[in-house]
C-alpha cells in the first residue's frame, strides 16, 4: 500500500481507511430538551392564520333559475325565428329610417384637405 | 398540544405507541409525522429522537462547530414541527432534513465566513495533550482540513455516503439531484482527496496503523 503510495497513487480502500481518522462530530448532549422546550413553549405558525370567512352559498336551484329562464327564452325565440315579434313596428320603422339618412361623413373633409395642398 | 409528560421536558411517546400497540413495534415515521401534523408534540419528540443525531452530524461536516450546529438544527426541527405536512412522503422525512439543514449551513457560511465559524472550535482547553494524542490531533485535523477543502457539494455529498451510510438513491434524493450527478461530485470529491491527501499518506497511514492496532 504504501509503494503504491510513492508512485503517486491511492486506492479507494486506502482512502476509506484514510478518512476514517476525521474527528468525530462534538455534539451537546441537551439538545433535544431544548428543542422539546421551545415548542412547547412556542404556538405553531399555521396557528396563526386567520381564516377568511367563507361566503354562504346559494342553493343550487336558485343558481339554476336564470340559467333555465335563459334557456327557455332562447327556445321561445328560436322557434319564431326572428325578433319581429319582439320590437314593435314602429321601432323597426324608426331604426330603418334612420338608417337611410345616414351619409358618409368625413369624405367632404378629405376632399377640402386635399384644396388646401 | 399535548401535555407533556412527567419525565423533564421530552414527554414519553404514549400517542405513538397507541398507534402500534398490539406488534410491539416502534411507532413509523409516517405514523408520527400525521400525528405531528395533528400538533402531536410527543410524536415529535420521537421524530426528533430519532433524526436529531443525523441532522447535527451533518451540520458538523458541513464544518459548523459548538452553538451553531445546535442552532441549525433547532431551525430545522422547527421547520418541522411548524409544517409537518410539507412531507408528501414518509420516506422522504430524512431527505428532507438533510436538504433543509444543509441550506441553513449553506445560508450561514454565506453569511458569517467560515474562518469566523472555525475560531470558535479552536479555543484550547490549556492542558497540554500527549504525544499519541497529538499524533492522532494532527491525522484527524489534516483529513478534517483537507475535507473541508471541498466545494460544500462535493463535502456533502461525501458526507451522506460515506459518513452517514446513506445509498446512493436516497442521498441524491436529499440533495435534489439525479443519480449520475451525485455520482459524479462523489467521484470528483474522491479524486481531490486523493490528491490532497497524498504527500501525508503514509504517516496518515500509519496513523491508521496505530488506531488498528
Amino acid at each position: 500500500m504504501v509503494e503504491k503510495m510513492n508512485k503517486g497513487e491511492m486506492d479507494d480502500q486506502t482512502l476509506d481507511q484514510i478518512l476514517e481518522l476525521a474527528s468525530k462530530p462534538v455534539l451537546s448532549p441537551d439538545f433535544e430538551n431544548s428543542v422539546m422546550k421551545m415548542i412547547v413553549g412556542e404556538k405553531r405558525a399555521t396557528a396563526e392564520i386567520v381564516a377568511f370567512p367563507t361566503a354562504s352559498k346559494p342553493s343550487g336551484w336558485l343558481v339554476g333559475l336564470p340559467l333555465a329562464a335563459c334557456l327557455v327564452l332562447g327556445i321561445w325565440l328560436g322557434a319564431s325565428g326572428d325578433f319581429s315579434d319582439v320590437l314593435t313596428t314602429s321601432a323597426t320603422n324608426t331604426s330603418m329610417a334612420s338608417a337611410d339618412q345616414l351619409s358618409p361623413s368625413g369624405v367632404e373633409d378629405i376632399e377640402s384637405l386635399g384644396d388646401l395642398s | 398540544m399535548q401535555e407533556t409528560g412527567g419525565e423533564g421536558v421530552i414527554p414519553r411517546l404514549v400517542q405513538a405507541d397507541r398507534k402500534a400497540p398490539a406488534q410491539g413495534r416502534e411507532a413509523t415515521d409516517a405514523e408520527l409525522l400525521a400525528a405531528c401534523s395533528e400538533a402531536d408534540a410527543q410524536a415529535f419528540a420521537a421524530l426528533l429522537g430519532r433524526h436529531q443525531m443525523m441532522v447535527r452530524r451533518v451540520g458538523w461536516r458541513m464544518g459548523l462547530r459548538g452553538a451553531d450546529v445546535d442552532d441549525v438544527a433547532q431551525e430545522t426541527f422547527l421547520k418541522l414541527w411548524n409544517n409537518p405536512g410539507q412531507i408528501r412522503e414518509a420516506a422522504a422525512l430524512k431527505g428532507w432534513l438533510v436538504r433543509v439543514a444543509s441550506n441553513l449551513v449553506m445560508d450561514r457560511f454565506r453569511k458569517k465566513p467560515m474562518d469566523e465559524l472555525e475560531a470558535a472550535e479552536n479555543v484550547s482547553d490549556g492542558s497540554p495533550p500527549a504525544d499519541d494524542v497529538m499524533e492522532r490531533n494532527w491525522a484527524a485535523r489534516e483529513v478534517d482540513q483537507a475535507i473541508m477543502s471541498l466545494p460544500d457539494r462535493q463535502r456533502l455529498a461525501l458526507t451522506l455516503v460515506h459518513f452517514e451510510q446513506m445509498g446512493n438513491i436516497a442521498a441524491a434524493a436529499a440533495m435534489d439531484l439525479s443519480i449520475d450527478a451525485l455520482e459524479s461530485l462523489l467521484s470528483r470529491a474522491r479524486r481531490a482527496l486523493k490528491e490532497k491527501l497524498k504527500s501525508k499518506a503514509p504517516q496518515l497511514l500509519a496513523a491508521v496503523s496505530e488506531r488498528a492496532g
